[in-house]
């Protein structure tokens, strides 16, 4: 995977019909700088431009010529690929990511955007990847981020940072459509249409959605919790984006979005779940004599309800962020950004509406030192207000001025890249992150059904949740192998994580007479990490191949967790070793490919219909997965991908067993 | 010691990953082309482009044979002598390797023409009187006198700017 094969994947980015071709105000023209500089190019790192063997974090773009060869039907899919990632998947449909451990369902600690605009979801911080209104033949590329990145996008950037970067409205001509069929149980379709109206404007729109049917091991799993069947996961998207030049310094971007997700989850206990998500963003980029302004505000919105064991949940949360930015290369070795931040959060429960405000603001200066080395600071600082207005349930404990609590924080990032020679680089850095306590986390206020008669119970958030804080060191080298038409990579790193959090783990009795009692969340501890990555690729001839692993070893110094909604045992549950491995032929019209993925044994709670709070031997395995695509001509192409394929059924860190699937798709473009 | 210790450590920093020199290759012409495709206000399509006649000017301008495109413009070769330079009416110059001793001339010259002045030979850029230095293996890098730019009037995209070097 790119940083892999550079120039195939300047050549595929290049591919991308460029409609304008010319020097216009730049929100960062990926396909052409990738082109000029035969490799990817990306912001993701530092909000300024950089190539991506330059950027001073741990940095892997996968490209979409990486996407295609992946035969992957969803986006976990793609990022499977890395041996740093993990991907749960806890029904057909319920999927969480993680970088380098500690994933657990409704993960909170991966920053997923797409162009910048958070699709992570602020009410409980998960990310629910279904309802992403992208399709996989708009994405440019995938900037993927390993370590905390707090300094450049706020709260959670924790694991790391996944930024989907579209194709652009006005300056790449994409059109195609695709349909998909395959077992068990899936079909698909997807859409994308293109178009200029006069010379300055681009509008792109994409629609797609699939539907499927539940592994066998989904429904055992609800039929012993609700007495039925899993919920089939299903979704529906669109995309409008719009680009329009107003002069060739200065454009405006528009996008608005809606999404569909129908699944089934389970957090603690399975809940039947239908998401509706809808964004708005505006956009304005220019090149001023400052430097390079950026501004943009977008509100994301979710309505969800979830029928649960008790009684269905309505969650509607709707989150708005103003944000601007000016990058600015005041003297030929130094290039400095400034930012500022404004968001707004709410959760409205019917009673009352649970929010926060945050204010940032944030800096970043690179020093090109010498033609070697580089050096580059970024800091931001993060100041949240929470609050409550409105009613509350019946004798609910706590009143609206138990949720008027603030904190600040720091956050940085720091790095150093240093070019040995023309064929090795090193790169350091240390950088400290917040992952931020979601609404939920902080404010839910939920009636549950009581133990015994005269007992009133709540399933409570808790307002004094403090952040989580990680600290990562990364010391990583780089090695171009001219032999093999590839490279090395490697990373050995340290990180702790301070103030980890788990729902349910407190109990408290608000009153005895009444007996009212609250089950809430509460900061459990800490956990250090140790690892190492290694990646090898290279091409030879028509065959491309590439291998990677990572070794993850945890200690975990917390609270017990027992009585926790999930349990939190991530010495445990986290693969400690992860090895992949893939090789493709590509001919002029024919291409086939195979890859493979091996995941140690762990120990995972609520595997297989299990309560929750049991955990079970997970055996080690080994997913394969196979593709074979053919170019019929230029406009149409065919494509049959099959994903675990050695078994029927596997067992992985997800809560059921993975099913051997099997997708057949039709392309074609216009 | 210490002090001496320090100057050597540092002189290695700042040499460390000096592009080597070679001739032009096809590869840092298409470099090059790109590269034009960032200059504001140039026009775009074909460009007649002036090689300075001398050594190195045939396999630069067979190389590029009837033209290099990139980055929305096609570089067409034009042999022209360092003396003709000013009244060529040129606005993209290539200078290739072995110039030396000619460079503060094809600045001058680039200087009326408010050319762009491109070169794989780094000392020409470095010296101020090449705009851009180019060398496309084994990876691109792309540096841009800052003041040779300003003289010539040549602006570049800020995107572009960010992601190169400037002496």
């Amino acid at each position: 995977m790119s940083n892999i094969n550079l120039r195939l994947a300047a050549a595929t980015l290049a591919g991308v019909a460029s409609i304008s071709g010319q020097a216009a105000a730049d929100n960062v023209d990926r396909a052409s700088f990738a082109e000029l500089f035969n490799e990817p190019v990306t912001t993701s790192a530092t909000g300024a431009p950089q190539r991506a063997t330059e950027a001073p974090v741990n940095m892997t773009i996968i490209t979409q010529d990486d996407i295609r060869a992946s035969g992957a039907t969803d986006i976990p899919g793609v990022l499977e690929r890395l041996a740093n990632v993990d991907v749960m998947r806890s029904f057909r449909g319920q999927t969480d990511v993680s970088i380098r451990g500690y994933n657990t369902q409704s993960s909170p600690r991966l920053l997923v955007l797409v162009n910048g605009r958070q699709v992570y979801l602020d009410h409980y911080g998960m990310t629910n990847w279904d309802a992403i209104p992208v399709q996989l033949g708009e994405i440019l590329q995938i900037e993927v981020v390993s370590g905390p990145n707090t300094a450049l996008f706020g709260f959670n950037a924790v694991s790391g940072v996944v930024n989907i970067i579209t194709v652009d409205a006005l300056r790449d001509d994409v059109d195609e459509a695709s349909v998909s069929a395959g077992a068990p149980g899936y079909t698909s379709a997807s859409g994308i249409w293109t178009t200029r109206l006069g010379e300055d404007l681009g509008v792109r729109l994409s629609v797609g959605g699939f539907d499927a049917e539940s592994y066998e091991g989904d429904d055992i799993a609800v039929q012993t919790a609700l007495a039925q069947d899993a919920r089939d996961p299903m979704a529906r998207n669109v995309a409008l984006n719009a680009a329009y030049a107003l002069s060739d310094k200065t454009r405006i971007e528009f996008e608005t979005t809606w999404a569909n997700s129908e699944r089934t989850e389970r957090y603690g206990e399975p809940m039947l779940s239908d998401y509706e998500t809808n964004s708005f963003k505006v956009g304005l980029f220019s090149e001023t004599a400052l430097g390079m302004f950026n501004a943009q505000i977008y509100s994301n919105n979710l309505d969800l309800v979830m029928e649960t064991a008790f009684a269905p949940l309505t969650i509607d949360n709707a989150i708005t962020v103003a944000s601007a930015s000016l990058v600015a290369k005041p003297a030929p070795a130094h290039t400095v950004r400034v930012a500022g931040e404004y968001r707004v959060n709410e959760y409205d429960d019917g009673l009352g509406t649970t929010s926060y405000d945050v204010h940032a603001l944030s800096g970043m200066w690179n020093w090109q030192v010498s033609p070697a080395l580089a050096l580059t600071t970024a800091a931001r600082y993060d100041s949240l207000e929470l609050q409550r207005e409105g009613a509350a349930p019946a004798n609910f404990p706590l009143t609206n001025d138990d949720y008027s609590t603030d904190f600040n924080e720091w956050s940085f990032n720091l790095g150093a890249v240093y070019k040995v020679s023309e064929q090795d680089s090193l790169r350091f850095s240390a950088a400290r992150g917040i992952g931020s306590p979601s609404l939920l986390e902080l404010g839910f206020q939920l009636p549950v059904p009581p133990p015994a008669p005269g007992m009133t119970v709540f399933y409570m958030g808790n307002p004094n949740l403090a952040p989580a804080v990680v600290y990562n060191v990364e010391f990583g080298w780089d090695h171009d192998i001219a032999s093999i038409n590839g490279r090395l990579r490697a990373s050995a790193f340290w990180q702790r994580s301070e103030d980890l959090r788990a729902l349910g783990v407190t109990s408290t009795v608000y009153s005895f007479v009444p007996m009212i009692i609250g089950s809430g969340g509460g900061n459990v501890g800490e956990s250090e990490m140790h690892g190492l990555e290694f990646g090898l690729e290279g091409q030879s001839g028509r065959i491309h191949w590439d291998a990677q692993y990572s070794w993850r070893s945890i200690e975990d110094e917390l609270a017990s967790t027992a009585a926790a909604t999930v349990p939190l045992d991530f010495e445990a549950t986290s693969p400690e070793h992860v090895a992949t491995a893939g090789v493709r032929w590509v001919g002029e019209r024919f291409e086939v490919g195979a890859d493979a993925r091996y995941t140690s044994e762990t120990t995972q709670f609520g595997v297989a219909s299990a309560a929750f709070d049991t955990p079970a031997p997970v055996d080690a395995y080994v997913q394969v997965n196979a593709r074979a695509a053919w170019q019929v001509n230029d406009a149409a192409s065919v494509e049959l991908s099959g994903r675990n394929l050695l078994d029927a059924e596997t067992q992985t860190i997800g809560l059921n067993p993975l099913e051997r699937s099997v997708v057949l798709t039709l392309r074609t473009s216009f | 010691m210490r002090s001496r210790f320090v100057a050597a450590t540092l002189a290695a920093l700042m040499l460390a990953s000096a592009p080597a020199q070679a001739d032009t290759s096809a590869r840092d012409l298409q470099v090059m082309a790109r590269a034009v495709g960032f200059v504001e206000g140039l026009p775009r399509g074909n460009v007649t482009v002036a090689v300075v006649d001398g050594p190195g000017a045939d396999a630069i301008v067979a190389a590029m044979g009837a033209g290099v495109a990139g980055g929305g413009v096609t570089l067409v070769p034009r042999k022209v002598a360092v003396g003709a330079l000013a009244g060529s009416g040129a606005r993209v110059i290539i200078v290739p390797e072995g110039h030396g001793g000619s460079h503060a001339a094809i600045a001058a010259a680039a200087r009326g023409l408010r050319a762009i002045t491109l070169s794989t030979d780094m000392a020409c850029v470095n010296s101020g009187n090449c705009v851009v230095g180019v060398a496309a293996e084994p990876r691109v890098e792309i540096v841009v006198s800052r003041a040779a730019s300003a003289a010539n009037g040549i602006a570049f995209g800020q995107a572009f700017r960010v992601m190169i070097r400037e002496v």
